[in-house]
Protein backbone atom coordinates (compact mmCIF):
# COMPACT_ATOMS: atom_id res chain seq x y z
CA UNK A 1 0.00 0.00 0.00
CA UNK A 2 2.75 2.31 0.86
CA UNK A 3 4.49 1.59 -2.77
CA UNK A 4 1.06 2.35 -4.47
CA UNK A 5 1.09 5.85 -2.53
CA UNK A 6 4.07 6.78 -2.94
CA UNK A 7 3.48 6.15 -6.66
CA UNK A 8 0.32 8.18 -6.27
CA UNK A 9 2.15 10.96 -4.82
CA UNK A 10 5.33 10.95 -7.37
CA UNK A 11 3.14 10.68 -10.10
CA UNK A 12 0.67 13.74 -9.26
CA UNK A 13 3.91 15.74 -8.50
CA UNK A 14 5.02 14.27 -12.25
CA UNK A 15 1.58 15.03 -13.93
CA UNK A 16 1.53 18.29 -12.43
CA UNK A 17 5.16 19.32 -14.13
CA UNK A 18 4.37 17.71 -17.09
CA UNK A 19 0.71 18.70 -18.16
CA UNK A 20 0.28 21.44 -15.40
CA UNK A 21 -3.72 20.49 -15.26
CA UNK A 22 -5.93 17.65 -14.87
CA UNK A 23 -7.98 17.35 -18.19
CA UNK A 24 -12.01 18.17 -16.78
CA UNK A 25 -13.71 15.75 -19.98
CA UNK A 26 -11.94 12.91 -21.82
CA UNK A 27 -11.43 14.27 -25.59
CA UNK A 28 -11.51 10.36 -26.88
CA UNK A 29 -13.62 7.27 -26.62
CA UNK A 30 -10.58 5.48 -25.75
CA UNK A 31 -9.91 8.40 -22.84
CA UNK A 32 -13.53 8.17 -21.90
CA UNK A 33 -13.88 4.28 -21.37
CA UNK A 34 -11.27 4.11 -19.41
CA UNK A 35 -12.80 6.78 -17.34
CA UNK A 36 -15.69 5.03 -17.22
CA UNK A 37 -14.45 1.49 -16.59
CA UNK A 38 -12.62 3.22 -13.42
CA UNK A 39 -16.20 5.23 -12.16
CA UNK A 40 -17.13 4.49 -8.84
CA UNK A 41 -21.64 4.01 -8.74
CA UNK A 42 -24.10 2.11 -7.70
CA UNK A 43 -27.96 1.70 -8.70
CA UNK A 44 -30.84 0.15 -11.07
CA UNK A 45 -30.34 0.03 -14.61
CA UNK A 46 -33.07 -0.96 -16.93
CA UNK A 47 -31.79 -1.97 -20.46
CA UNK A 48 -33.74 -3.02 -23.48
CA UNK A 49 -32.92 -4.16 -27.02
CA UNK A 50 -35.79 -3.01 -30.03
CA UNK A 51 -35.24 -5.27 -33.28
CA UNK A 52 -37.65 -5.98 -35.94
CA UNK A 53 -40.54 -5.66 -33.91
CA UNK A 54 -39.27 -7.13 -31.01
CA UNK A 55 -38.72 -6.01 -27.40
CA UNK A 56 -36.89 -6.96 -24.82
CA UNK A 57 -36.34 -5.29 -21.41
CA UNK A 58 -35.17 -5.79 -17.86
CA UNK A 59 -33.80 -4.58 -14.94
CA UNK A 60 -30.54 -4.85 -13.10
CA UNK A 61 -29.03 -3.63 -9.96
CA UNK A 62 -25.37 -2.60 -10.59
CA UNK A 63 -22.22 -2.04 -8.14
CA UNK A 64 -19.35 -0.64 -9.95
CA UNK A 65 -15.92 -0.26 -8.80
CA UNK A 66 -12.45 -0.34 -10.38
CA UNK A 67 -13.34 -1.81 -13.51
CA UNK A 68 -15.55 -5.16 -11.59
CA UNK A 69 -19.02 -4.86 -11.81
CA UNK A 70 -21.64 -6.45 -9.57
CA UNK A 71 -24.86 -7.10 -10.90
CA UNK A 72 -27.73 -9.17 -10.06
CA UNK A 73 -30.62 -8.97 -7.74
CA UNK A 74 -30.83 -9.72 -4.23
CA UNK A 75 -28.62 -12.51 -2.96
CA UNK A 76 -28.24 -13.30 -6.68
CA UNK A 77 -25.04 -11.95 -7.19
CA UNK A 78 -22.29 -12.04 -10.14
CA UNK A 79 -19.01 -10.22 -9.86
CA UNK A 80 -17.84 -9.36 -13.51
CA UNK A 81 -14.39 -7.25 -15.29
CA UNK A 82 -10.78 -7.65 -16.28
CA UNK A 83 -12.28 -11.03 -18.01
CA UNK A 84 -13.22 -12.15 -15.10
CA UNK A 85 -16.17 -13.05 -13.94
CA UNK A 86 -17.39 -15.04 -10.49
CA UNK A 87 -20.63 -16.14 -8.76
CA UNK A 88 -21.46 -15.33 -5.02
CA UNK A 89 -23.08 -18.56 -4.51
CA UNK A 90 -22.30 -21.65 -2.59
CA UNK A 91 -21.28 -22.88 -5.81
CA UNK A 92 -18.21 -20.41 -5.89
CA UNK A 93 -17.88 -21.04 -9.64
CA UNK A 94 -15.19 -18.15 -11.24
CA UNK A 95 -13.69 -17.78 -14.18
CA UNK A 96 -10.74 -15.65 -15.55
CA UNK A 97 -9.85 -15.54 -19.30
CA UNK A 98 -5.95 -14.77 -20.35
CA UNK A 99 -7.15 -12.01 -23.84
CA UNK A 100 -3.42 -9.98 -24.20
CA UNK A 101 -4.77 -8.67 -27.39
CA UNK A 102 -6.27 -4.90 -27.71
CA UNK A 103 -8.01 -3.91 -30.62
CA UNK A 104 -7.53 -0.22 -31.65
CA UNK A 105 -11.65 1.06 -31.33
CA UNK A 106 -10.25 4.44 -32.76
CA UNK A 107 -9.82 2.83 -35.95
CA UNK A 108 -13.77 2.49 -36.63
CA UNK A 109 -14.97 5.03 -33.91
CA UNK A 110 -15.16 8.78 -33.10
CA UNK A 111 -16.19 11.02 -30.58
CA UNK A 112 -17.99 14.48 -30.31
CA UNK A 113 -19.31 16.27 -26.91
CA UNK A 114 -22.97 17.00 -27.25
CA UNK A 115 -23.76 19.62 -24.89
CA UNK A 116 -24.81 19.36 -21.24
CA UNK A 117 -27.76 17.84 -20.02
CA UNK A 118 -29.07 16.33 -16.46
CA UNK A 119 -30.14 12.44 -15.44
CA UNK A 120 -32.07 11.96 -12.33
CA UNK A 121 -31.90 15.57 -11.54
CA UNK A 122 -27.44 15.19 -11.85
CA UNK A 123 -25.34 17.49 -14.10
CA UNK A 124 -24.19 15.61 -16.91
CA UNK A 125 -23.01 15.82 -20.63
CA UNK A 126 -23.74 13.91 -23.72
CA UNK A 127 -20.96 11.83 -25.82
CA UNK A 128 -21.84 10.98 -29.23
CA UNK A 129 -20.18 7.97 -30.55
CA UNK A 130 -19.78 8.03 -34.30
CA UNK A 131 -18.36 5.83 -37.00
CA UNK A 132 -18.21 6.22 -40.87
CA UNK A 133 -19.79 10.02 -39.87
CA UNK A 134 -23.11 8.00 -38.64
CA UNK A 135 -24.53 8.81 -34.90
CA UNK A 136 -23.59 5.21 -33.24
CA UNK A 137 -24.22 5.50 -29.71
CA UNK A 138 -24.90 8.43 -27.52
CA UNK A 139 -23.43 8.25 -23.91
CA UNK A 140 -24.81 10.34 -20.73
CA UNK A 141 -22.03 10.53 -19.08
CA UNK A 142 -22.32 11.96 -15.20
CA UNK A 143 -20.11 14.93 -14.99
CA UNK A 144 -19.24 13.81 -10.98
CA UNK A 145 -18.31 10.15 -11.32
CA UNK A 146 -18.16 9.97 -15.32
CA UNK A 147 -20.22 6.80 -15.27
CA UNK A 148 -22.19 6.20 -18.05
CA UNK A 149 -26.17 6.66 -16.71
CA UNK A 150 -27.53 6.23 -19.86
CA UNK A 151 -26.84 4.92 -23.61
CA UNK A 152 -28.55 4.41 -26.87
CA UNK A 153 -26.76 2.27 -29.57
CA UNK A 154 -28.35 3.21 -32.87
CA UNK A 155 -29.18 0.72 -35.98
CA UNK A 156 -28.37 2.09 -39.44
CA UNK A 157 -32.20 3.58 -40.06
CA UNK A 158 -31.43 6.03 -37.15
CA UNK A 159 -33.68 3.73 -34.86
CA UNK A 160 -32.59 2.73 -31.07
CA UNK A 161 -31.79 -0.18 -31.40
CA UNK A 162 -30.59 -0.67 -28.10
CA UNK A 163 -30.98 1.55 -24.40
CA UNK A 164 -29.72 1.87 -20.97
CA UNK A 165 -30.42 3.97 -17.77
CA UNK A 166 -29.64 4.32 -14.22
CA UNK A 167 -33.16 4.83 -13.17
CA UNK A 168 -31.64 5.03 -9.24
CA UNK A 169 -27.97 6.39 -9.05
CA UNK A 170 -25.24 6.87 -6.11
CA UNK A 171 -21.98 7.60 -6.62
CA UNK A 172 -20.94 5.34 -3.30
CA UNK A 173 -21.04 1.20 -3.25
CA UNK A 174 -21.39 -1.31 -0.79
CA UNK A 175 -18.75 -2.02 1.67
CA UNK A 176 -18.02 -5.50 0.31
CA UNK A 177 -17.27 -3.75 -3.52
CA UNK A 178 -13.66 -3.36 -1.79
CA UNK A 179 -13.49 -6.57 -0.21
CA UNK A 180 -10.21 -8.73 -2.16
CA UNK A 181 -11.57 -11.64 -3.54
CA UNK A 182 -9.31 -14.49 -3.33
CA UNK A 183 -11.63 -17.06 -5.25
CA UNK A 184 -9.88 -20.12 -6.81
CA UNK A 185 -10.48 -18.86 -10.65
CA UNK A 186 -10.77 -21.60 -13.70
CA UNK A 187 -8.35 -20.21 -16.48
CA UNK A 188 -9.25 -20.32 -20.06
CA UNK A 189 -6.15 -19.86 -22.33
CA UNK A 190 -5.67 -19.42 -25.77
CA UNK A 191 -5.37 -21.91 -27.77
CA UNK A 192 -4.40 -20.76 -31.15
CA UNK A 193 -6.14 -20.72 -34.73
CA UNK A 194 -9.84 -21.99 -34.88
CA UNK A 195 -9.88 -22.03 -38.93
CA UNK A 196 -12.53 -18.71 -38.50
CA UNK A 197 -12.36 -15.41 -40.16
CA UNK A 198 -9.15 -12.94 -39.03
CA UNK A 199 -11.15 -10.37 -39.56
CA UNK A 200 -14.85 -10.22 -39.86
CA UNK A 201 -16.48 -6.96 -41.09
CA UNK A 202 -14.31 -4.37 -38.83
CA UNK A 203 -13.82 -7.29 -36.08
CA UNK A 204 -10.54 -8.81 -35.05
CA UNK A 205 -10.67 -12.11 -34.06
CA UNK A 206 -8.83 -11.82 -30.93
CA UNK A 207 -8.44 -15.00 -28.80
CA UNK A 208 -9.91 -18.57 -29.18
CA UNK A 209 -10.30 -20.60 -26.53
CA UNK A 210 -11.41 -24.64 -25.66
CA UNK A 211 -14.37 -25.14 -24.38
CA UNK A 212 -14.45 -27.95 -22.12
CA UNK A 213 -17.15 -30.06 -24.58
CA UNK A 214 -14.84 -29.60 -27.15
CA UNK A 215 -16.52 -26.58 -28.61
CA UNK A 216 -14.41 -23.41 -29.32
CA UNK A 217 -15.16 -19.85 -28.46
CA UNK A 218 -13.81 -17.77 -31.12
CA UNK A 219 -14.02 -13.97 -29.81
CA UNK A 220 -13.97 -11.35 -31.55
CA UNK A 221 -13.94 -7.21 -30.80
CA UNK A 222 -13.64 -3.70 -32.87
CA UNK A 223 -13.12 -2.29 -29.59
CA UNK A 224 -16.61 -1.04 -28.71
CA UNK A 225 -19.05 -3.53 -29.36
CA UNK A 226 -17.84 -7.47 -29.18
CA UNK A 227 -19.08 -10.56 -30.24
CA UNK A 228 -17.92 -14.38 -29.63
CA UNK A 229 -18.20 -17.40 -31.98
CA UNK A 230 -19.09 -20.65 -30.52
CA UNK A 231 -18.46 -23.58 -32.74
CA UNK A 232 -18.67 -27.64 -32.31
CA UNK A 233 -18.85 -30.27 -34.93
CA UNK A 234 -21.80 -32.21 -35.85
CA UNK A 235 -25.43 -30.26 -35.90
CA UNK A 236 -27.74 -28.83 -33.61
CA UNK A 237 -31.64 -29.13 -34.04
CA UNK A 238 -32.32 -25.62 -33.11
CA UNK A 239 -35.94 -25.36 -34.52
CA UNK A 240 -36.63 -28.34 -32.18
CA UNK A 241 -34.52 -26.22 -29.56
CA UNK A 242 -35.98 -22.96 -29.46
CA UNK A 243 -39.45 -22.38 -27.97
CA UNK A 244 -41.21 -19.61 -29.27
CA UNK A 245 -38.67 -19.38 -32.24
CA UNK A 246 -37.60 -16.36 -34.16
CA UNK A 247 -36.49 -17.20 -37.93
CA UNK A 248 -33.88 -15.00 -38.93
CA UNK A 249 -32.90 -14.24 -42.32
CA UNK A 250 -30.13 -12.96 -44.13
CA UNK A 251 -29.15 -12.63 -47.77
CA UNK A 252 -31.61 -15.48 -48.64
CA UNK A 253 -30.05 -17.51 -45.61
CA UNK A 254 -31.98 -19.30 -42.32
CA UNK A 255 -30.68 -18.51 -39.13
CA UNK A 256 -32.50 -18.73 -35.95
CA UNK A 257 -32.19 -15.99 -33.34
CA UNK A 258 -32.53 -15.12 -29.46
CA UNK A 259 -33.09 -11.60 -28.49
CA UNK A 260 -32.36 -10.09 -24.91
CA UNK A 261 -32.25 -6.88 -23.68
CA UNK A 262 -27.99 -6.58 -23.80
CA UNK A 263 -26.91 -9.34 -26.56
CA UNK A 264 -28.21 -10.87 -29.34
CA UNK A 265 -28.07 -14.92 -30.12
CA UNK A 266 -27.70 -16.27 -33.70
CA UNK A 267 -27.16 -19.95 -34.29
CA UNK A 268 -27.27 -22.12 -37.21
CA UNK A 269 -25.81 -25.32 -38.98
CA UNK A 270 -23.05 -25.19 -41.69
CA UNK A 271 -21.78 -28.36 -42.89
CA UNK A 272 -20.18 -30.58 -40.26
CA UNK A 273 -19.75 -27.68 -37.67
CA UNK A 274 -23.13 -25.62 -35.53
CA UNK A 275 -22.59 -22.42 -35.02
CA UNK A 276 -24.18 -19.84 -31.91
CA UNK A 277 -22.87 -16.42 -31.99
CA UNK A 278 -23.44 -14.32 -28.69
CA UNK A 279 -22.94 -10.86 -28.57
CA UNK A 280 -23.94 -6.91 -28.00
CA UNK A 281 -23.21 -5.76 -32.34
CA UNK A 282 -25.92 -3.90 -33.79
CA UNK A 283 -27.76 -5.85 -36.39
CA UNK A 284 -26.00 -4.15 -39.72
CA UNK A 285 -22.96 -5.26 -38.03
CA UNK A 286 -24.62 -8.72 -37.21
CA UNK A 287 -25.48 -8.94 -40.63
CA UNK A 288 -22.13 -8.26 -42.44
CA UNK A 289 -20.34 -10.34 -39.84
CA UNK A 290 -22.71 -13.59 -40.82
CA UNK A 291 -21.22 -12.80 -44.20
CA UNK A 292 -18.26 -13.68 -43.43
CA UNK A 293 -18.68 -17.14 -41.71
CA UNK A 294 -19.71 -20.61 -43.34
CA UNK A 295 -23.09 -20.30 -44.69
CA UNK A 296 -26.34 -22.02 -43.50
CA UNK A 297 -26.63 -25.56 -44.61
CA UNK A 298 -26.04 -29.15 -44.07
CA UNK A 299 -24.29 -32.27 -45.74
CA UNK A 300 -25.66 -34.37 -48.03
CA UNK A 301 -27.14 -37.52 -47.29
CA UNK A 302 -24.30 -39.64 -48.04
CA UNK A 303 -21.43 -37.41 -45.65
CA UNK A 304 -23.98 -37.51 -43.00
CA UNK A 305 -24.13 -41.41 -43.01
CA UNK A 306 -20.31 -41.51 -43.41
CA UNK A 307 -19.58 -39.47 -40.57
CA UNK A 308 -22.06 -41.60 -38.54
CA UNK A 309 -20.43 -44.78 -39.66
CA UNK A 310 -16.47 -43.72 -39.33
CA UNK A 311 -16.36 -40.33 -37.35
CA UNK B 1 -23.69 11.70 7.63
CA UNK B 2 -24.49 15.04 8.64
CA UNK B 3 -21.43 15.17 11.14
CA UNK B 4 -19.25 14.09 8.48
CA UNK B 5 -17.13 17.61 7.07
CA UNK B 6 -14.91 16.72 4.41
CA UNK B 7 -11.01 17.37 5.29
CA UNK B 8 -8.78 16.90 2.40
CA UNK B 9 -5.73 16.52 4.88
CA UNK B 10 -7.55 14.34 6.71
CA UNK B 11 -9.48 12.06 3.97
CA UNK B 12 -7.14 12.37 0.93
CA UNK B 13 -5.48 9.34 2.25
CA UNK B 14 -8.58 7.76 2.62
CA UNK B 15 -9.51 7.98 -1.22
CA UNK B 16 -6.35 6.99 -2.44
CA UNK B 17 -6.58 3.67 -0.32
CA UNK B 18 -10.18 3.28 -1.57
CA UNK B 19 -9.11 3.40 -5.04
CA UNK B 20 -6.65 0.66 -3.86
CA UNK B 21 -9.38 -1.26 -2.75
CA UNK B 22 -7.48 -1.71 0.91
CA UNK B 23 -9.85 -0.05 3.07
CA UNK B 24 -11.76 -1.97 5.84
CA UNK B 25 -15.79 -1.94 5.14
CA UNK B 26 -16.27 0.54 8.55
CA UNK B 27 -13.45 3.18 6.18
CA UNK B 28 -15.53 2.56 2.94
CA UNK B 29 -18.61 3.46 4.47
CA UNK B 30 -17.08 7.15 5.63
CA UNK B 31 -15.93 7.07 2.07
CA UNK B 32 -19.01 6.71 0.58
CA UNK B 33 -20.81 8.68 3.37
CA UNK B 34 -18.47 11.36 2.17
CA UNK B 35 -18.94 11.04 -1.52
CA UNK B 36 -22.46 11.55 -1.10
CA UNK B 37 -22.84 14.55 1.15
CA UNK B 38 -19.69 16.63 -0.40
CA UNK B 39 -19.71 18.46 -3.71
CA UNK B 40 -15.72 19.42 -2.80
CA UNK B 41 -14.62 15.70 -2.21
CA UNK B 42 -16.44 14.28 -5.01
CA UNK B 43 -13.71 16.89 -7.09
CA UNK B 44 -11.02 16.16 -4.69
CA UNK B 45 -11.70 12.01 -5.37
CA UNK B 46 -12.20 12.80 -9.18
CA UNK B 47 -8.49 14.43 -9.64
CA UNK B 48 -6.61 11.87 -7.72
CA UNK B 49 -8.51 8.75 -10.10
CA UNK B 50 -8.19 10.72 -13.08
CA UNK B 51 -4.31 11.10 -11.52
CA UNK B 52 -4.10 7.18 -10.84
CA UNK B 53 -5.91 6.70 -14.21
CA UNK B 54 -2.73 8.87 -16.02
CA UNK B 55 -0.53 7.16 -13.73
CA UNK B 56 -1.67 4.03 -15.31
CA UNK B 57 -1.02 5.08 -18.70
CA UNK B 58 2.26 6.21 -18.33
CA UNK B 59 5.09 3.24 -19.18
CA UNK B 60 7.41 3.79 -16.60
CA UNK B 61 4.90 3.22 -14.30
CA UNK B 62 3.32 0.40 -16.00
CA UNK B 63 5.13 -2.75 -14.65
CA UNK B 64 5.77 -1.99 -11.19
CA UNK B 65 9.94 -3.03 -11.25
CA UNK B 66 9.99 -3.08 -7.85
CA UNK B 67 7.57 -5.82 -7.20
CA UNK B 68 8.82 -8.08 -9.82
CA UNK B 69 12.13 -9.56 -9.34
CA UNK B 70 14.21 -9.06 -12.86
CA UNK B 71 10.86 -7.16 -14.48
CA UNK B 72 9.43 -10.48 -15.18
CA UNK B 73 6.68 -12.13 -13.56
CA UNK B 74 8.73 -15.71 -12.78
CA UNK B 75 6.60 -17.80 -9.84
CA UNK B 76 3.56 -15.97 -10.49
CA UNK B 77 2.93 -17.35 -13.55
CA UNK B 78 2.45 -20.50 -12.28
CA UNK B 79 -0.11 -18.80 -9.23
CA UNK B 80 -1.86 -16.79 -12.52
CA UNK B 81 -2.32 -20.23 -14.51
CA UNK B 82 -3.77 -21.66 -11.25
CA UNK B 83 -6.31 -18.73 -10.95
CA UNK B 84 -4.71 -17.94 -7.40
CA UNK B 85 -4.17 -14.66 -8.16
CA UNK B 86 -6.64 -11.95 -6.42
CA UNK B 87 -7.85 -9.62 -8.88
CA UNK B 88 -5.98 -6.56 -8.22
CA UNK B 89 -2.88 -8.53 -8.66
CA UNK B 90 -4.09 -10.13 -11.34
CA UNK B 91 -4.45 -7.17 -13.34
CA UNK B 92 -1.36 -6.13 -12.67
CA UNK B 93 -0.22 -9.55 -14.24
CA UNK B 94 -2.69 -9.44 -17.04
CA UNK B 95 -1.01 -5.92 -18.22
CA UNK B 96 2.66 -7.16 -17.87
CA UNK B 97 1.67 -10.18 -20.17
CA UNK B 98 0.62 -7.37 -22.95
CA UNK B 99 3.89 -6.14 -23.19
CA UNK B 100 6.23 -8.97 -22.53
CA UNK B 101 6.66 -11.54 -25.02
CA UNK B 102 9.16 -13.31 -22.71
CA UNK B 103 6.48 -14.18 -20.25
CA UNK B 104 3.76 -14.68 -22.43
CA UNK B 105 5.92 -17.38 -23.71
CA UNK B 106 6.64 -19.00 -20.54
CA UNK B 107 3.08 -18.85 -19.46
CA UNK B 108 2.16 -20.91 -22.48
CA UNK B 109 5.28 -23.33 -21.92
CA UNK B 110 3.78 -24.03 -18.20
CA UNK B 111 0.24 -24.43 -19.40
CA UNK B 112 1.41 -27.01 -22.19
CA UNK B 113 3.60 -28.95 -18.94
CA UNK B 114 0.47 -29.11 -16.94
CA UNK B 115 -1.83 -30.15 -19.82
CA UNK B 116 0.71 -32.91 -20.70
CA UNK B 117 1.04 -33.86 -16.80
CA UNK B 118 -3.18 -33.98 -16.21
CA UNK B 119 -3.19 -36.24 -20.06
CA UNK B 120 -0.77 -38.84 -18.34
CA UNK B 121 -3.01 -42.07 -17.38
CA UNK B 122 -3.54 -42.97 -13.37
CA UNK B 123 -1.79 -39.84 -12.63
CA UNK B 124 -2.74 -39.26 -8.66
CA UNK B 125 -0.87 -35.94 -7.75
CA UNK B 126 -1.67 -33.23 -6.16
CA UNK B 127 -2.17 -31.22 -9.31
CA UNK B 128 -5.57 -33.79 -10.03
CA UNK B 129 -6.42 -32.81 -6.71
CA UNK B 130 -6.25 -29.61 -7.18
CA UNK B 131 -8.30 -29.72 -10.43
CA UNK B 132 -10.79 -32.33 -8.26
CA UNK B 133 -10.97 -29.14 -5.80
CA UNK B 134 -12.00 -26.42 -7.94
CA UNK B 135 -15.73 -25.76 -7.83
CA UNK B 136 -17.25 -27.68 -11.31
CA UNK B 137 -18.45 -24.52 -13.71
CA UNK B 138 -20.77 -26.12 -15.90
CA UNK B 139 -22.89 -28.19 -13.07
CA UNK B 140 -25.72 -26.36 -12.11
CA UNK B 141 -27.88 -23.79 -14.05
CA UNK B 142 -27.42 -20.15 -14.30
CA UNK B 143 -30.36 -17.35 -14.67
CA UNK B 144 -30.63 -15.05 -17.26
CA UNK B 145 -31.64 -11.76 -15.59
CA UNK B 146 -33.70 -10.43 -18.59
CA UNK B 147 -37.48 -9.40 -18.48
CA UNK B 148 -39.87 -9.83 -20.92
CA UNK B 149 -39.19 -11.73 -24.66
CA UNK B 150 -35.60 -11.87 -24.07
CA UNK B 151 -35.65 -13.90 -20.80
CA UNK B 152 -38.55 -16.09 -21.75
CA UNK B 153 -36.71 -17.03 -25.00
CA UNK B 154 -33.57 -17.54 -23.46
CA UNK B 155 -35.33 -19.95 -20.68
CA UNK B 156 -37.08 -21.65 -23.55
CA UNK B 157 -33.48 -22.52 -25.10
CA UNK B 158 -31.99 -23.40 -22.53
CA UNK B 159 -34.63 -25.99 -21.44
CA UNK B 160 -35.03 -26.69 -25.77
CA UNK B 161 -31.45 -27.84 -25.69
CA UNK B 162 -31.30 -29.71 -22.17
CA UNK B 163 -34.23 -32.26 -24.70
CA UNK B 164 -32.40 -31.65 -27.85
CA UNK B 165 -30.91 -35.26 -28.78
CA UNK B 166 -29.96 -37.02 -31.43
CA UNK B 167 -26.45 -36.22 -32.78
CA UNK B 168 -26.65 -32.99 -31.01
CA UNK B 169 -22.79 -31.14 -30.43
CA UNK B 170 -22.19 -30.67 -26.54
CA UNK B 171 -23.03 -26.81 -26.71
CA UNK B 172 -24.53 -25.82 -22.63
CA UNK B 173 -25.80 -22.23 -24.06
CA UNK B 174 -26.00 -21.23 -20.51
CA UNK B 175 -22.22 -21.55 -20.19
CA UNK B 176 -21.88 -19.52 -23.62
CA UNK B 177 -23.23 -16.54 -22.49
CA UNK B 178 -21.40 -16.45 -19.04
CA UNK B 179 -18.49 -17.01 -21.44
CA UNK B 180 -18.93 -14.64 -23.39
CA UNK B 181 -19.42 -12.17 -21.03
CA UNK B 182 -16.32 -12.91 -18.74
CA UNK B 183 -14.54 -12.61 -22.42
CA UNK B 184 -15.93 -9.59 -23.10
CA UNK B 185 -15.18 -7.73 -19.98
CA UNK B 186 -11.61 -7.17 -21.01
CA UNK B 187 -12.51 -4.59 -23.23
CA UNK B 188 -13.02 -0.95 -23.24
CA UNK B 189 -16.43 -0.87 -24.42
CA UNK B 190 -17.97 -3.41 -21.46
CA UNK B 191 -17.79 -0.07 -19.37
CA UNK B 192 -20.44 1.29 -21.57
CA UNK B 193 -22.47 -1.64 -22.85
CA UNK B 194 -24.26 -3.31 -20.53
CA UNK B 195 -23.49 -6.60 -21.45
CA UNK B 196 -22.94 -7.87 -17.60
CA UNK B 197 -26.63 -7.44 -17.69
CA UNK B 198 -26.95 -11.20 -19.11
CA UNK B 199 -25.68 -12.90 -16.36
CA UNK B 200 -26.37 -13.59 -12.54
CA UNK B 201 -26.28 -16.23 -10.03
CA UNK B 202 -28.93 -19.31 -9.80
Amino acid sequence: MIIRRVFVIGGLVAMIGVIGTVPALADDLADYLADAGEAVYSGRRVVGTTWDGFESIGVVEIQHLEGMATVGSGSSLATIGGGRMRFDDPSGAALSYVGAAQVDLEERYGVSPGGPTEHLGRSAHVLDVTEAGFLRMRIVVDESSSAPVATEVYALDGSVFRYSSMIEFSVSVGPEMAMTDEHPYEMMLSVGAAGLPIDAAGYQLVDVYAEPQGANQAFYSDGLFSFSVFTATGHMDWQAAIDGELPYAVDGQSYWRVINPASLWVMWNAPGTTFALVGDLPPDHLEAVLDEFPKPGIDGWMKRMWNRLFG
Amino acid sequence: MADLIFDPDVHGELFSAYLDGQLTPAEVIVVSELLDGSGEAIQEFLALRRVRTSLRLLPEFEVPAALLPDGHLGDRLSAYLDGELVTIEHRRVTKHLVDCSDCRAELQELDRARIAVRSLPGVDTTVTEEIAATPPLHHGRRRIVAGGLGAAAAAALLVGLAVGGGSDPAFVLEDLATHHVARASAEPGFAVLPAAFEVSAP
